[in-house]
Order: structure tokens, then C-alpha cells, then sequence
């Protein structure tokens, strides 16, 4: 079992129906970015008394169908902006509940902003460790969440 | 007015200086697209009683070098690895350094780094620093950005219930 494996796939499931009003279920199939068809990878850091990076990467025409459903447009005329919009709030929205689970009494977390990259591979994170990794399908598309927890003997600049 | 401007050129300098013995000037013109593509983009962000990211933009050619000089290697040695790795290292160091300054608690995140042509985007953010910089006579660029408003399409979440 990965860490908060559970979790991160029942916020999706739950993020994707009631965001977008999609269908998605977890596959053990592997998400292959398609070089034609571009991929992107949306993240937020959580920070606090656990540190590490959510992780959403997926194909562009399944983030170009999100930010239609989110901007009430259609997929052609989808811009650029309401993409990268779209793709940043459902990573902020998995963090955000990841996050919740995460805080201590003694130690709050604190959420990123979102960071959207245009990529045909994950975006780099030095110093961190993946510790979930789980995919899912929505119809022909699939799509990775994952979660990287800072690397242990990487405490960095205080 | 430009936020911690001073700080974030001293800071720059400094880091370059004592981590790989180069020196960086300001350059005077800003020709950079903002986040331009091809590029390589690092950021680390800074959360709590202050908010936003330090964001570096490096030519590919300088990001090599810079690598080069953090692990002593050879301009054939270098791999993606190396590059990412002096990357985050320095955005790390330079936020570091602005993230004492600021009013606590805050915390800095870890590096993120976008390679090999690869665009980053911080939807929901703008510069309000902006320095541009040569070293070995090339460009690069270190910025900082603060959040505007709520995501437009946190708004429209708002506004219009799915």
C-alpha cells in the first residue's frame, strides 16, 4: 500500500465528479504520455509538518475538456490561460484535502499556489522522493497523481 | 514599486559569488518574455505570513555551464541531472535568503524545476520583481511573484456551482 493511497484516490474520484461532473476510475494500466499530443503537470507544495509536492499530470485534450467544463466553453476555443487555470485548481483542490490530513495540532501546513508546466514528462522536484504514484482512466484518457515527499537528509535553507 | 528589489539582487550576487566563484552584473535591458520557453524555469515558493515564489530563468547554454561549475564536471559530462540539481540548488539558496527577511512563521518550499524546453506557469500570479542578470555573458533572470485574486476560475467555482 502506497502512502495515503486510499485517500488520493478516493479525492479524485470525488474532485473529477463533482468539479467536472466526469467519470474517472483508477486503472493499473500505465499513463504513457504521447509525445503528439502534449502532456501537462500541474502541482502545489504542502509545507509544514509534512513536506512534499501533489502532483496531476495528464494529456492536454483531457485538461482542455476540463478547463471547457470549468469555463462553460468549448474545447476548441479553450485558451491557453483557462487550461493552465484548470489544471492548477484540480491540483490545488487534491492538495488542499491531501493537506488536511496532513496538519498536527502542534504544526499547522501551509498549501502552495499552483504551478502548471507544459512537459511530455513529469516536472523535476529535486530532492524529493515519490512516495504514491496511482493512475487513472476517464474514457480514453488517463491521467497520474502523484505525491513526492521531501527526501529525508534534504532539509534545505531555514 | 518593485518588492525586495534590492535584496533579491544582493542575494543573487552573493549566492553566484560563494557557490560558484562567478560574478553577475545587472544587465540594464530585460529582453526575456516572461518565463520564456526553452528556458529552464526553477521556482521555490514561500508560504505563511508572506506569500509567493522566487522564480530563476536561465538560458540552456548558461544552465549547463552553471552545472558544470557546481560539480565540477565537464561540459561532456553534464547530464539533465546535474542541471536540475544546480538549479534547484541555487533558487533554493537565493529563496532561503528571502525567506529570512520576512515576518514568520513562513516556510520555503522544495525546488521545482521545469527542463528541456518545458514551460512553467503560476496561474494566478505576477511579478512585481524582476532582475535580469549576465554571467560568462549570458542571461538570466530571477524574479519574484505574488498572487493577485483567487484563480478565475476559483471565482467561477464560487459564483456558479458545478
Amino acid at each position: 500500500m502506497q502512502f495515503m493511497e486510499d485517500e488520493i484516490c478516493q479525492y479524485t474520484v470525488d474532485i473529477w465528479k463533482q468539479i467536472l461532473g466526469l467519470e474517472v476510475h483508477r486503472t493499473q494500466e500505465e499513463f504513457l504520455p504521447d509525445g503528439s499530443e502534449g502532456t501537462l503537470s500541474g502541482c502545489v507544495q504542502i509545507m509544514g509538518s509534512w513536506d512534499g509536492t501533489v502532483m496531476l499530470t495528464c494529456p492536454l485534450p483531457l485538461a482542455r475538456k476540463a478547463a471547457a467544463i470549468m469555463f462553460g466553453t468549448n474545447e476548441e476555443t479553450a485558451s491557453k490561460d483557462e487550461i493552465q487555470d484548470a489544471l492548477g485548481e484540480l491540483a490545488n483542490m487534491t492538495g488542499g484535502n491531501i493537506k488536511s490530513l496532513l496538519h498536527t495540532p502542534e504544526q499547522e501546513c501551509y498549501l502552495s499556489l499552483p504551478a502548471v508546466a507544459v512537459a511530455n514528462q513529469h516536472l523535476r522536484v529535486p530532492g524529493s522522493e515519490q512516495v504514491t504514484q496511482i493512475t487513472f482512466q476517464h474514457q480514453n484518457h488517463r491521467f497520474v497523481v502523484s505525491l513526492l515527499k521531501k527526501a529525508a537528509g534534504k532539509e534545505r535553507a531555514k | 514599486m518593485p518588492v525586495l528589489e534590492n535584496e533579491l539582487r544582493e542575494y543573487t550576487q552573493l549566492v553566484w559569488q560563494t557557490l560558484l566563484d562567478l560574478e553577475v552584473v545587472p544587465s540594464p535591458d530585460d529582453p526575456i518574455p516572461l518565463l520564456a520557453k526553452d528556458w529552464v524555469t526553477a521556482c521555490v515558493q514561500i508560504m505563511g505570513e508572506w506569500t509567493g515564489l522566487v522564480v530563476l530563468e536561465t538560458h540552456p547554454d548558461l544552465a549547463r555551464t552553471l552545472a558544470g561549475k557546481m560539480f565540477f564536471l565537464e561540459p561532456g559530462e553534464i547530464t539533465t541531472e546535474e542541471i536540475k540539481d544546480s538549479q534547484g540548488e541555487l533558487i533554493n539558496m537565493v529563496g532561503g535568503n528571502i525567506k529570512a527577511l520576512l515576518p514568520e512563521p513562513n516556510y520555503l518550499s522544495v525546488p521545482i524545476v521545469a527542463l528541456e524546453g518545458h514551460s512553467l506557469f503560476f496561474p494566478g500570479t505576477i511579478p512585481v520583481t524582476q532582475i535580469c542578470f549576465l554571467c560568462e555573458e549570458q542571461k538570466f533572470r530571477v524574479s519574484l511573484l505574488q498572487p493577485t485574486t483567487r484563480s478565475r476560475v476559483s471565482q467561477k467555482i464560487q459564483s456558479e456551482p458545478f
